[in-house]
């Protein structure tokens, strides 16, 4: 027979593995978070978000990305 | 004095209050199960047998070589040479476009021809699968001709082709398998859910010609132990059997990615609080506890001298690492055989000058150390002396016996430099220490490295600072100036109405990239705050000088490093008119794990004008504080 503090436990357990199991990577981590910054204003440059983010991996890392690529990027964040 | 400003803005971080709060919830939930254990394990423990001090054997040594480039007698010996020196393993690229040059059409030749001949030497293989066939690309990305290879396929019913015939061909010769170089931007244009879903399909389609298979998740570099941390306590741990690590190959810097330090503190976090395999006072997490995976070393990214490899190594032995490849150049008997058979049972010196280990081999104990620069100094420095006879055949590895003494009467003095050294007669029989007193059993902890660090003791100050005003010490626990080497981060300190100030250099114009710095970097102190995990939140308080070209032409935001990798503040406007003025930001998230060298950084660009900054003050702010409901 399980005790109350035993049900407790076991829901708290079944808890904190649920969580963990939903803090599952869902974004291109190597790149920052555009996604939630507003297109064509001061913070994106006056640029779009694919646009912004092209621009900051070309300076960050020296590398130019398709916009398509960027697109695709920005649609995962 | 300067004038202070008329208001103080507390600009909170709205996107990730939700996730902070998420992230602090699982945390309190998984830190519950883990005071569990902590409770439970060793008192079970106890009833079985003493535990005896934990010992590390040796990482077996894999090669990187490309043996199809090599003559069928030049293949022989290296491989011969290699097997000498005791690899037990070899590094292979399975190209994808070599194997299937077009689709549906595969071609083993050339790659059986390689892997036959290390197996006909005794060696494993580890078969690295990619980069992408370039006809499997989507046009419609215009990846640029050259950069296909590092693309990702449009349909992934060609990846898991290419994977299941490569499984099925070597299925009984190879049983180990990394998915794809290290992803990041250099090598992997895809995006991270891409790479997950290209690591997911590889490991179905190879354990299911051979379940025992090892499926090896390469991290993108430099020991990102955030992303790494992730992966390890999500569901995608299913997918990969051991964590491929990266070391860095940027010139040494103390404290940055590519010091030897900063290796060793993201390694001593990366086991004892990732993934658990060190003290359990550390455990975040039971599932990662139950899963932890081995570690193997898949190189660098970047070219590494010898010794380098070597000092290396050494350091993926004290943290245990299961597997090492590196250059094949770069492997020899002068120090593979030395060391053959031996046990590394503890730490030294950890840094940041000087490195040292204990070792035991047939009862016999010794310690390898090295510096990084070279340097003289008493044996007794390392560890006390036992047997002065013994000590005085110290020797480079490699190097005759004496070959790194200097014997004056009674006294030995060790010159140490960058190829390490091994000292026998010394005193390592018990629990070693090191010269200031710390513990030098294993696991190594992020206390062990961060104690052997020089400086001012910042970790229990509520607050770091920069102001470059400041006649004496203008940066307290934060660093920027060491960091204007950063891309767009050539800003320059400029007198302004009587304080000295860090300033933007931005160039609007297309084609001035060159020349454009809008970003002002920093990195608090890994003493102060690191590897967070968003337990942590932190103000950050920057006073700047007023828009002279008015309203809404000067503004900035702050990226800075998250538990979800880096993210932005709100924009913040500058008041315009002359005068400081002083912004708060609140970051409910923040990780500060030095990821690619910095923590946060000042973004200027989209402002009109240059931006002035006379302080920046980062301060702790107390676990759960909520800026929004």
């Amino acid at each position: 027979m399980m005790t109350r503090t035993g049900w407790a436990l076991l829901v708290l357990v079944g808890a904190a593995m649920l969580l963990a199991m939903a803090i599952a990577p869902a974004a291109a981590a190597d790149y920052p978070k555009v996604a939630g910054l507003q297109a064509f204003a001061a913070e994106t440059n006056y640029m779009s978000l694919a646009g912004y983010l092209r621009w900051m991996t070309f300076k960050d890392q020296g590398v130019w990305l398709s916009m398509a690529e960027a697109k695709r990027i920005v649609a995962e964040q | 004095m300067p004038a202070h400003p008329e208001a103080v803005r507390d600009v909170p971080v709205r996107a990730c209050a939700k996730s902070a709060s998420g992230g602090l919830r699982c945390l309190g939930g998984r830190a519950l199960i883990a005071a569990l254990l902590i409770v439970l394990l060793p008192a079970g423990a106890s009833f079985a047998s003493p535990q005896a001090p934990p010992r590390h054997a040796a990482p077996l040594i894999g090669a990187e070589v490309d043996l199809l480039a090599l003559s069928p007698e030049a293949r022989e010996a290296e491989l011969n040479r290699l097997a000498q020196a005791g690899v037990h393993g070899v590094r292979l690229a399975l190209d994808w476009n070599r194997v299937e040059p077009t689709r549906g059409v595969f071609t083993w030749k050339a790659d059986d021809q390689a892997v036959n001949a290390a197996l006909a030497h005794g060696m494993e293989v580890l078969l690295l699968l990619g980069p992408c066939a370039e006809w499997a690309v989507d046009p419609a990305q215009e990846v640029p001709p050259d950069q296909q290879r590092f693309s990702v396929p449009k349909n992934m019913k060609d990846w898991g082709r290419y994977v299941r015939e490569a499984a099925l061909h070597y299925r009984g010769r190879v049983r180990h398998w990394q998915v794809r170089q290290q992803p990041n931007l250099r090598n992997f244009r895809g995006t991270r859910g891409e790479f997950l879903k290209l690591l997911a399909a590889a490991r179905a389609a190879i354990k299911e010609v051979d379940p025992r298979s090892i499926i090896v998740m390469p991290e993108s570099g430099s020991l990102d132990i955030a992303e790494i941390a992730r992966l390890v306590n999500s569901d995608n741990r299913s997918s990969f059997d051991a964590i491929g690590l990266y070391l860095d190959a940027r010139p040494p810097q103390a404290g940055k990615p590519g010091d030897l330090s900063s290796l060793a503190l993201a390694w001593s976090v990366l086991n004892t609080e990732v993934l658990n395999s060190g003290s359990p006072a550390a455990q975040p997490s039971a599932q990662a506890a139950a899963t932890s995976p081995p570690v193997w070393v898949l190189g660098s990214g970047g070219s590494l001298s010898a010794d380098a490899w070597l000092q290396r190594y050494l350091l993926a032995w004290a943290f245990g690492a299961d597997r090492f490849y590196l250059p094949a150049d770069a492997i020899s008997p002068e120090w593979t055989t030395p060391v053959k058979g031996a046990e590394l049972t503890g730490h030294l010196r950890l840094g940041p000058d000087i490195w040292a280990f204990a070792f035991q081999r047939e009862q016999a104990p010794f310690a390898l150390a090295w510096a990084l620069q070279e340097t003289t100094i008493p044996a007794s420095a390392i560890a006390p002396i036992a047997d002065l006879e013994a000590v005085r055949n110290a020797a480079r590895l490699g190097g005759a016996p004496g070959s790194a003494v200097v014997v004056e009467g009674d006294t030995v003095a060790l010159v140490l430099g960058p190829r390490p050294i091994l000292i026998p007669g010394l005193s390592l029989d018990s629990a070693p220490a090191s010269l200031d007193g710390q513990a030098g059993g294993l696991p190594i902890t992020r206390q062990h490295v961060l104690a052997a660090r020089p400086g001012p003791e910042v970790s229990a100050l509520p607050l770091v600072y920069a102001d470059w005003s400041m006649p004496e010490r203008p940066e307290f626990g934060i660093e920027q100036s060491s960091l204007r080497h950063l891309p767009g981060g050539q800003v320059i300190n400029e007198e302004r109405t009587g304080r000295i100030c860090v300033r933007t250099r931005m160039r609007p114009g297309q084609g001035e990239e060159e020349q454009d710095h809008p970003w002002i970097y920093f990195d608090a102190d890994d003493r102060w705050l690191y590897f967070a995990q968003g337990k942590t939140p932190v103000s950050v308080t920057v006073e700047c000088d007023g828009s002279f070209l008015g309203k809404q032409k000067l503004g900035f935001n702050i990226m800075y490093d998250s538990v979800s990798g880096y993210r932005f503040t709100p924009w913040q406007w500058v008041e315009a008119g002359a005068g400081w003025r002083r912004y708060r930001f609140v970051l409910e998230d923040v990780n500060f794990a030095n990821r690619n060298g910095y923590d946060f950084r000042i973004n200027a660009k989209g402002s009109k004008q240059d931006l002035w900054v006379a302080s920046v003050m980062v301060e702790k702010l107390p676990p759960l504080r909520r800026s929004l409901p």
